[in-house]
């Protein structure tokens, strides 16, 4: 009864530090706009519109879907905000493919924003609210601890994290709308200061501003679109309580649930091969070798093996994150969604320079909270056979 | 029967927002300080002031600034008798829509005119009252007033405004809940008081309304020790605003004897001798207080370490 | 489409502040309406819950909530930032899928911890609405000068409160309820957001609703509507074109605002008449955005 869901169009703001140099709706329209190009669309085809973002204390604008509505063509329109975590990007690409897949509407925009340069990512993520613990440390300090445990787990050697940095900056500079455009030597991953042991400043992810769109169609709608499409092969949704006795943060079992659920959709087996590469939410090194493990690329303890083998490097056997990843380009709300365009992208041949060769199947993931919410899909050349 | 009123706590969310304008809005503000207010106009010939950068019909956009001259006439008035902190005039005054002359839209504004409100009616011809300083703000027009009693702007240029600062800032009374009230009240007493699952019969501390994994009641509480065990941790060394301790300091994830799950906190003493496995103990706050502060850190007790099989499961 | 019923509606207390948190408020409901039915946690599809970070002043409020579900072994969740009724919008969709039977959707709302009036301004033009000091009161106020409304403006007294409802798609729903209160249809439409754009008036969002479910042709008993002032409440029907016979926020929980959770409580309520047998045909409605600028319409039946 599920019926084939297509992205046929993709969009994405350039992203930086500050994009202060539009509005909230000029640089939402950005992305917008370049998906409806890419797409062949004018703005009255459109039926519906998702929009996905993180707390909008980043903003300071309570529910700006409102305020957007003209901008994203939605007057008289339906359209949906979904908010969950940091997985947001991801869940709101999901949301807007159920949609396509229960006959609802024949063509939606989903789309995912963040303009952090308007306030402050560690202020707008953990203010100073009464009644809370009085540890916290941003991100980093929450994530450290489990890197620091995957690392004793597995025994890993010390450079794997580094690994993953360099080769996601080197990625990044074949793709001239990442934030960071720069690549660091072994030695510079070295030496950079650190920031919650064992994690240090050139690890992390940086703090950005940019919007990532998509328009997603019914296979009828698809076949009307000029340029090549990516059909939905599976789409999951998993989620867990951040504490609970026994909780493995390391590997979650809802990342573990989550993965299992998309590859029966998606008739996958043996995701390392059958897979031609994938975008992971990887906003710290640590956590590519964590989640190719979580998802069932590498037995548990090897998932660094597969970094230091260069099987996820541009040219290995799973490139992950050729985009530059999270750890290139972060507007909180819309990094999840940016892995599932990347993905889209690279079946369709439109990645430009940083396009791998032959991709048939690829895989966008997103992940939020304290390792808790998972929006994962994999997108392919052909719909699945019902 | 409830203790949770002792659990208030005022909160202010406050921030100086700095907004990207775009060229359609810097346009707009530039003009506000000019004295001067600027509209934009369609395709269709439409002309909307405020100006938006986006057609509501069609989506298409708006590029052209047309200038015009700032009067209009009121289309609805809302009287506020008694106005509050916030608003923009205090005394009597209307909050108005205005259709300018030569926009199709209208302009939302403050209506001032002087506490009458038989006056403030759809129909008056209006135009702004400008401040004298202004600086590409909605608040450099302080009101619209009769016609009569408006004047022309005092001069105030500078270059293009392409970003503003615009603050935010909201009060909040925060409550601590039923589960959290009674955690907090322990605390006072130095005790650190959990609670059972009914189903899995383990122990949760800090205690949720409910059993994070089944989502029933969890009502045996059960005191736990204040000794326990470093599972995983890092080295905090990164200053922002906020901090309690001076980097570099440890946060970890303890668990504490009796305990079933971890429990986030500081950890005191040097940063480069905490190891997964240690152990440690609360070290509490001289004063007793009703909160996670009352513990000021956890400290190491010098005894050896747990073998990792023990705290492997909750890692 | 398949056909969805509501089987199973729960709300806390709504007699204003709460001295409970959202993870108590959650757990009581979510609890409730999973045992009116017979089902666990485990045993529901898909689960999806709406709230508002700026209602309680902390980012990713949501999230704590979850402990109060029991969602471990991991569950397919979702959240908007939305009333609970387009959460229920939501999981109508993901049921029409067909490889799931059952969801359940979840609200909370605590308004009395922060200055609602006040929060809401930052609902509108970040540029040069917000910064005026235009708050709830002043826009419902201009819309009801502009719709002829010369009265002082009432507001609906604010809760804070929960409520969680349990839906089934196809003929497990006879089973799980005696009389399962089926959508008949369910709509919703975002209307012009800027004040300045917006004819106030007229309520575009809630008669395309209308005209989509063909509302004029049916014959609604009870309406159940998402009002934040008294008189809304004419706009309202007026714009769905309700007929004057039509009882109109007639359950218990439509005399209070739960911000947040409004919509799915009049939802619930509307479904509630056909659970009990005393209606057949009625309509729930929730509103958000500055001036009712949004709206979603549901329409339940006896029969799907």
């Amino acid at each position: 009864m599920s019926r084939p869901c297509a992205v046929i169009g993709v969009g994405q703001t350039r992203y930086a530090a500050k994009r202060q140099d539009k509005s909230l709706a000029g640089l939402v329209r950005e992305a917008a706009d370049a998906a409806m190009l890419d797409a062949g669309l004018d703005w009255q085809q459109i039926d519906a519109v998702v929009i996905g973002k993180a707390p909008d204390f980043f903003e300071g604008v309570m529910m700006p879907e409102h305020h957007l509505a003209a901008a994203l063509g939605a007057v008289g329109k339906p359209m949906i905000r979904v908010h969950t975590a940091g997985s947001v990007g991801g869940s709101t690409a999901v949301v807007a493919s159920h949609l396509i897949q229960a006959g609802v509407h024949q063509r939606v925009l989903c789309l995912a924003f963040e303009i952090q340069s308007c306030s402050n990512a560690m202020w707008a993520l953990s203010p100073p609210y009464p009644f809370q613990p009085p540890t916290v440390a941003g991100a980093g300090g929450y994530f450290a601890p489990l890197m620091r445990a995957y690392m004793h787990r597995a025994k890993a050697p010390k450079d794997t994290g580094w690994k993953v940095v360099i080769k996601d900056r080197r990625n990044a500079l074949k793709n001239p709308l990442a934030h960071i455009q720069s690549e660091p030597t072994l030695e510079q991953c070295a030496q950079a200061p650190v920031l919650w042991d064992p994690i240090n400043y050139l690890e992390t992810c940086p703090s950005s501003d940019g919007a990532c769109a998509m328009i997603l169609a019914s296979e009828s709608a698809a076949k009307e679109a000029p340029n090549p499409p990516a059909f939905v092969q599976g789409t999951a949704l998993r989620s867990e309580p951040i504490f609970f006795p026994g909780r493995d943060q390391v590997s979650p079992q809802a990342g573990i649930d989550c993965a299992a659920d998309l590859y029966r959709q998606a008739q996958i087996t043996d995701p390392l091969a059958e897979l031609d590469m994938a975008e992971l939410y990887v906003p710290f090194s640590w956590f590519e070798p964590m989640w190719l493990e979580n998802l069932g690329f590498a037995e548990p303890g090897d998932g660094w093996r597969l970094v230091e083998d260069g099987v996820t490097d541009f040219g290995g056997a799973l490139p992950v994150n050729v985009s530059g990843g999270v750890l290139s380009s972060n507007p909180i709300g819309a990094s999840g969604m940016i892995r599932f365009a990347e993905a889209a992208l690279q079946v369709r041949g439109l990645a430009g320079a940083h396009q791998v060769d032959g991709v048939r199947r690829a895989m966008g993931h997103a992940y939020g909270g304290g390792s808790q919410f998972f929006a994962m899909w994999v997108v392919g050349d052909t719909p699945m056979a019902s | 029967m409830s203790q949770a009123a002792e659990f208030t706590a005022p909160y202010r969310l406050e921030y100086p927002y700095k907004r990207g304008l775009g060229p359609v809005l810097g346009a707009f503000f530039t003009g506000l300080r000019s004295g001067q207010l600027v509209g934009v106009r369609s395709a269709q010939g439409e002309v909307f002031c405020p100006p938006t950068e986006f057609h509501p019909s069609d989506a298409q956009a708006l590029t052209e600034m047309v200038p015009l001259t700032g009067q209009g006439t009121v289309e609805t008035v809302y009287w506020i008798e008694r106005p509050a902190p916030h608003h923009p005039i205090q005394r009597p005054f209307g909050f108005a829509r205005v259709r300018l002359d030569g926009s199709d839209s209208f302009f939302v504004h403050a209506l001032d005119t002087q506490g009458d409100s038989s006056l403030a009616q759809s129909g008056l011809r209006v135009a702004p009252r400008w401040r004298v300083e202004r600086q590409g703000a909605i608040t450099d027009i302080e009101a619209f007033v009769p016609i009569d009693q408006a004047s022309s702007p005092e001069p105030c240029d500078g270059d293009a405004i392409e970003r503003a600062v615009i603050p935010v800032g909201l009060d909040y009374v925060i409550r601590a809940g039923v589960t959290q009230s009674t955690f907090l009240t322990h605390l006072k007493d130095r005790r650190l008081v959990g609670r059972r699952s009914p189903d899995t019969g383990q122990v949760l501390i800090p205690p949720r309304g409910a059993c994070t994994t089944s989502g029933e009641v969890c009502d045996e509480q059960v005191e736990v020790a204040s000794t326990g065990m470093v599972t995983t941790f890092s080295v905090i060394r990164i200053e922002f605003p906020g901090q309690r301790l001076p980097p570099p300091y440890v946060c970890a994830a303890i668990v504490l004897d009796g305990s079933d799950v971890p429990l986030i906190h500081l950890v005191g003493g040097d940063p480069d001798e905490v190891r997964m496995g240690m152990r440690v103990r609360a070290v509490w706050t001289d004063e007793p207080q009703a909160s996670m502060e009352a513990i000021r850190f956890f400290e190491p007790t010098g005894e050896s370490d747990a073998p990792f099989e023990q705290y492997a499961e909750h890692l | 489409m398949r056909p969805v019923a509501i089987v199973a509606f729960a709300h806390s207390e709504l007699d204003g502040p709460s001295d409970l948190d959202e993870v108590e408020l959650i757990q009581s409901v979510c609890s409730s309406v999973r045992q009116q039915v017979g089902l666990s946690q485990q045993e529901i599809g898909f689960t999806v819950s709406g709230s508002s970070d700026f209602l309680s002043g902390r980012p990713f409020s949501f999230v704590s909530a979850l402990d109060g579900v029991g969602a471990f072994p991991p569950i397919e969740e979702s959240h908007v930032e939305m009333d609970g009724a387009f959460a229920l919008y939501e999981a109508w969709v993901r049921l029409q899928h067909g490889d799931i039977d059952t969801a359940m959707v979840y609200a909370f709302g605590q308004p009395s911890l922060c200055d609602l009036n006040q929060v809401l301004g930052l609902q509108l033009d970040p540029h040069w609405a917000a910064p005026l000091g235009l708050d709830e009161a002043a826009v419902a106020g201009l819309q009801a000068r502009a719709s002829g409304s010369e009265d002082s403006l009432s507001r609906v007294p604010l809760s804070d409160g929960a409520a969680a409802i349990i839906l089934v798609a196809g003929d497990r729903a006879k089973s799980l309820c005696p009389r399962p209160a089926w959508i008949r249809g369910i709509d919703h439409r975002m209307d012009v957001g800027e004040l300045s754009q917006r004819n106030l008036a007229a309520l575009n969002s809630v008669t395309a609703c209308s005209k989509a479910l063909r509302i004029s042709d049916q014959t609604i008993e009870r309406a159940e509507l998402h009002i934040n002032f008294d008189h809304q409440r004419d706009l309202i029907a007026d714009a769905l074109g309700l007929s004057p016979n039509v009882a109109v926020n007639q359950g218990r929980t439509s005399a209070v605002d739960t911000y947040m959770v409004s919509g799915l409580l009049r939802i619930g309520e509307a479904a509630s008449a056909i659970m009990r047998g005393t209606a057949s045909c009625t309509l729930g409605h929730a509103s958000a955005g500055p001036a009712l600028q949004q709206n979603l319409v549901c329409l339940l039946g006896a029969n799907p």
